[in-house]
């Protein structure tokens, strides 16, 4: 009995038998000058559109969300020596997000009050004064220690990973829809006896999840 | 002169590319400006601004860079603009893998090692971290078990991993990443319909609450009519000899396929509650097992289901508990029509009954430690009870006549640490070891695996791999054969790899890769002869009796472009024989990949391309299968028509003839596959 799949005469699919050649033969230059063509083509389409300006990156979203923040966050008195001491971004696990930041902040500010941003290091111990954390991804292992350390001072703690708002945090800046989205949660700002404006909360996800 | 009409031809092709491509561009609402203007918008419109497509670069860089092994990750993303049906489909176009079907079930090929008629045994499949391979044949069902619309993503982790996760971490582990309800934001439909008859309906609901409870639920359910006549030679009673040759070779309508998949899970603070339901039935054409040909009945029903309880909590000290409980079944049902008439006499069909049946429970712990942000420490416990392994066959008579009735219980218990110490900024040791006992089985094993991870330069990474993993033989090998209890108790298979992997990132776009990797196969479980076996079953039984040895080298390169283009080509080199030098069966010796996702209006409308080479391979008669290339295309759209995506494909476009070695069970020596074929699909979300 000749088993080969060489000598296939098929009632339902005629085709003539194929030799076992290399993977050449089925290049031949017809089908490799289309096909050269059509990646020809995709490859300079995709640098014409790298010229272009693109869509912002969530990292830049992300730091103007920080930069609105203070005006709709009203901190308690005491979080301030002056009427016109600044307002510290501190940025602890998110370099890009720093970079960011130091691009739009200059020049701002908020009830008279300029924005002035600090990059944390690993060994930070949050002792200085800060008015709003951001907690990168790269350092969200650390969140639970970081809040702890933190306590009820008035800081408006902003992380960017899905367990932030249940660890502590107040405000999570998630994708959503290929939008960053805001969520809140009110009793970790209440903590920190910090006042969010209802202009803020319309345009969040609120959640009532535990305080720090 | 033919060399000028090629380049107009190529010409002409980039030109038509260009001209379609810009078409939608020149439509395009413009932009945002550069990035000084974000921060005056208010929060109301910083809401609704749309970010570029994120790959996760960082996200998957960093998983895969600091991993002790060489991982590939495909996206939800790319399922959907390559067509992507089932889980088969999606490691098709994964570097070194390949899959092989028989018509009856598919299986995967790792690093060049797919014996015909072997099981999934020898990959671990994880759905959430929930071992997905069943208690009979330690194997999983790639085609319809998992349901791919609700994968976020699904990691390829290449190399032994029984230092983690002990048995079947052979060749690697996939792991199936499910999407979070809150990422499906209220209710989802979706219709597919696709050639041979092919339909498919989901529904699936998942949000995440005010309460911080996070749900998903999903039903779908599949039905294809197959292909209604397949032409087999060897049973072409004009041309072939064998007695069971007839109707010219055609088995008609013996190719349906049914499939349901019920999933859900709660999500609440720090625990998960998963269950899993997925049934599937086939309809098998290839008489395969010397059943009668074209009696439409032979078939096979698997039915896999679990409830999986998880908690995870991360504490201040930088350590995380994880904690899991789990219940799971597995049933077949095989039917094999039989012809017990003498030469000359007429039919005499009974249907003859595989009956499986598994059920287990178990437990597992992890605690992971992480010391002065450089080191970590990982410590686990594991333990299975294999509450029924019940095995039976018989003849569905009226009273049935049982040949085998066959159950066991066993238990096993692991143990593993793992440990990553950096013994520079940018130089890791990672050493695991793993030991587990099979009570009542073969007792004891042990398993480590090293590995040094260096990252010498920004963006690139060096690893140097050493792992041992084992296969334990599983309740089939063991008990279906009554021959089996005249041999010494089996012991585990083991696998010896070294590997070297280097990766390279370069500007957030390009990501290279290459690996070499050399693995040394002992106590392989092969079919043997007893001699005065069994009346009814002969001589078969299993015995650790095989070796090999595999040798290979591999290569990627990709590119993710901000407009959304993605395109990756691989080639995967491997050489595997048996312990005799000779090549092994359905071992291809060259893999080539090539996969392009290209944004053809904004971000609404993609053309996807995927081209696969694989190389020719040895069948069990010691013929060769020819090689071949499959080409795929589909146009994906999203949010044309708002809420809804479309998504139209041609698979095998070329309409190539190819075919996959046939197993012992077979009389085929090669079994063709389906030509070119097609697919519509939409989903609704609302």
């Amino acid at each position: 009995m000749i088993r080969s799949i060489k000598h296939t005469t098929g009632v339902h699919r005629t085709h003539s038998a194929r030799r076992a050649g290399s993977w050449l033969t089925w290049l031949s230059t017809r089908r490799v000058s289309w096909l050269l063509g059509v990646l020809l083509g995709f490859i300079c389409e995709g640098q014409a559109t790298l010229a272009q300006p693109a869509a912002p990156s969530e990292t830049q979203v992300k730091a103007a969300f920080l930069v609105n923040f203070p005006k709709y966050v009203a901190w308690p008195a005491e979080a301030f020596a002056g009427t016109n001491s600044p307002i510290v971004i501190t940025v602890l696990g998110g370099s890009k997000l720093g970079d960011e930041l130091a691009k739009m902040i200059p020049g701002k500010k908020v009830d008279g009050r300029p924005l002035v941003l600090n990059i944390a290091t690993k060994e930070e111990q949050f002792t200085n004064t800060c008015h709003i954390l951001f907690i990168g991804a790269a350092e969200r292992r650390r969140t639970p220690a970081i809040l702890e350390k933190i306590g009820a001072a008035p800081i408006l703690t902003v992380g960017e990973s899905d367990d932030f708002l249940a660890t502590g945090g107040t405000i999570n800046l998630a994708i959503h829809d290929k939008k960053v989205s805001i969520e809140v949660n009110l009793a970790s700002a209440n903590q920190a006896r910090l006042q969010i404006s209802s202009k803020l909360l319309n345009v969040a996800r609120v959640q009532k999840e535990k305080a720090r | 002169m033919a060399i000028l009409t090629d380049m107009t031809r190529a010409t002409f092709a980039c030109l038509l590319v260009l001209a379609v491509t810009s078409a939608g561009r020149s439509s395009e609402t413009p932009r945002l400006g550069p990035a000084t203007n974000l921060a005056d918008l208010s929060i109301e419109q910083l809401v609704g601004v749309e970010v570029a497509s994120v790959y996760a670069a960082s996200k998957y860089e960093q998983k895969v860079t600091q991993a002790p092994a060489s991982v590939s990750i495909i996206t939800s993303d790319e399922i959907k603009k390559f067509g992507h049906r089932t889980l088969v489909d999606a490691l098709r176009s994964v570097r070194g893998l390949y899959v092989s079907s028989d018509r009856n079930y598919s299986y995967l090929g790792v690093r060049g090692f797919q014996p015909p008629g072997d099981y999934n045994t020898r990959v671990l499949v994880l759905m959430d971290g929930h071992r997905l391979n069943d208690n009979i044949y330690d194997s999983t069902d790639l085609d319809r078990e998992v349901d791919l619309d609700l994968v976020d993503r699904v990691e390829v982790i290449r190399g032994p991993s029984s230092s983690i996760y002990g048995s079947s971490a052979f060749f690697g582990v996939i792991n199936i990443v499910t999407r979070r309800g809150r990422q499906i934001g209220g209710a989802e439909a979706s219709v597919e319909a696709g050639s041979f008859d092919s339909y498919k309906g989901r529904f699936t609901f998942g949000d995440k609450f005010n309460s911080g409870v996070e749900l998903l639920l999903s039903s779908s359910y599949y039905t294809s009519a197959g292909q209604q006549n397949l032409y087999f030679p060897e049973f072409d009673q004009r041309i072939s000899a064998d007695p069971r040759a007839a109707n010219n070779g055609i088995a008609e309508d013996a190719d349906a396929e049914e499939a349901a998949n019920l999933f859900s899970s709660l999500r609440y603070q720090d625990f998960t509650l998963s269950g899993s339901y997925a049934y599937r039935s086939k309809h098998v054409p290839t008489a395969s097992f010397l059943t009668v040909f074209n009696d439409g009945r032979e078939e096979t029903t698997d039915i896999r289901s679990y409830v999986d309880l998880k908690y995870d909590h991360g504490f201040s000290d930088e350590s995380r508990l994880q904690a899991r409980v789990f219940l799971d079944h597995y049933s077949l049902t095989g039917t094999y029509p039989y012809d017990f008439a003498l030469p000359g006499d007429p039919p005499d069909i009974v249907l003859d009954k595989d009956g499986i049946k598994g059920d287990w429970a178990g437990t597992e712990w992890q605690w992971t430690r992480h010391i002065l942000d450089r080191h970590a420490l990982l410590i686990g416990g594991e333990y299975r009870e294999n509450i029924r392994q019940y095995q039976a066959n018989y003849d569905a008579v009226s009273p049935p006549f049982y040949y085998l009735k066959d159950n066991h219980q066993s238990r096993t218990l692991g143990l593993y640490a793992q440990g990553d110490a950096a013994l520079l900024t940018n130089l890791v040791l990672n050493a695991g070891l793993r030991y587990d006992q099979f009570f009542s089985s073969f007792g004891g094993t042990l398993n480590p695996r090293m590995g040094l991870i260096y990252n010498p330069w920004q963006g690139g990474t060096f690893k140097l791999l050493y792992g041992k993993a084992f296969r334990a033989p599983n309740a089939y090998e063991q008990f279906y054969y009554p021959a089996q209890d005249t041999l010494p108790k089996l012991e585990p298979e083991t696998i010896r790899t070294y590997e070297f992997v280097y990766e390279q990132y370069l500007a957030d776009t390009y990501r290279l890769s290459f690996s070499g990797y050399y693995e040394d196969i002992e106590n392989l479980i092969s079919q043997t002869n007893v001699v005065g076996g069994d009346v009814v079953f002969g001589n078969i039984a299993f015995a650790n009796i095989d070796s090999a040895r595999a040798l290979g080298g591999e290569f990627e390169l990709e590119a993710n472009y901000e407009s959304g283009l993605m395109a990756r080509i691989s080639y995967a080199l491997q050489q595997a024989c048996d312990g005799d030098h000779r090549e092994l069966s359905n071992s291809p010796r060259h893999l080539a990949k090539f996969n392009l996702a290209c944004p053809i209006f904004q971000d609404n409308l993609f053309a996807g391309v995927e081209l696969q080479y694989q190389g020719e391979v040895k069948t069990l008669s010691g013929n060769h299968a020819d090689d071949f290339w499959i080409a795929n295309l589909t146009l994906f759209s999203r949010e044309l028509v708002k809420n809804l995506e479309v998504s139209a494909s041609v698979y095998n476009v070329f309409d190539t003839h190819y075919g996959y070695p046939g197993a012992e069970d077979h009389l085929q020596d090669v079994i063709e596959q389906d030509g070119r074929s097609f697919r519509l699909k939409l989903t609704y979300r609302f």
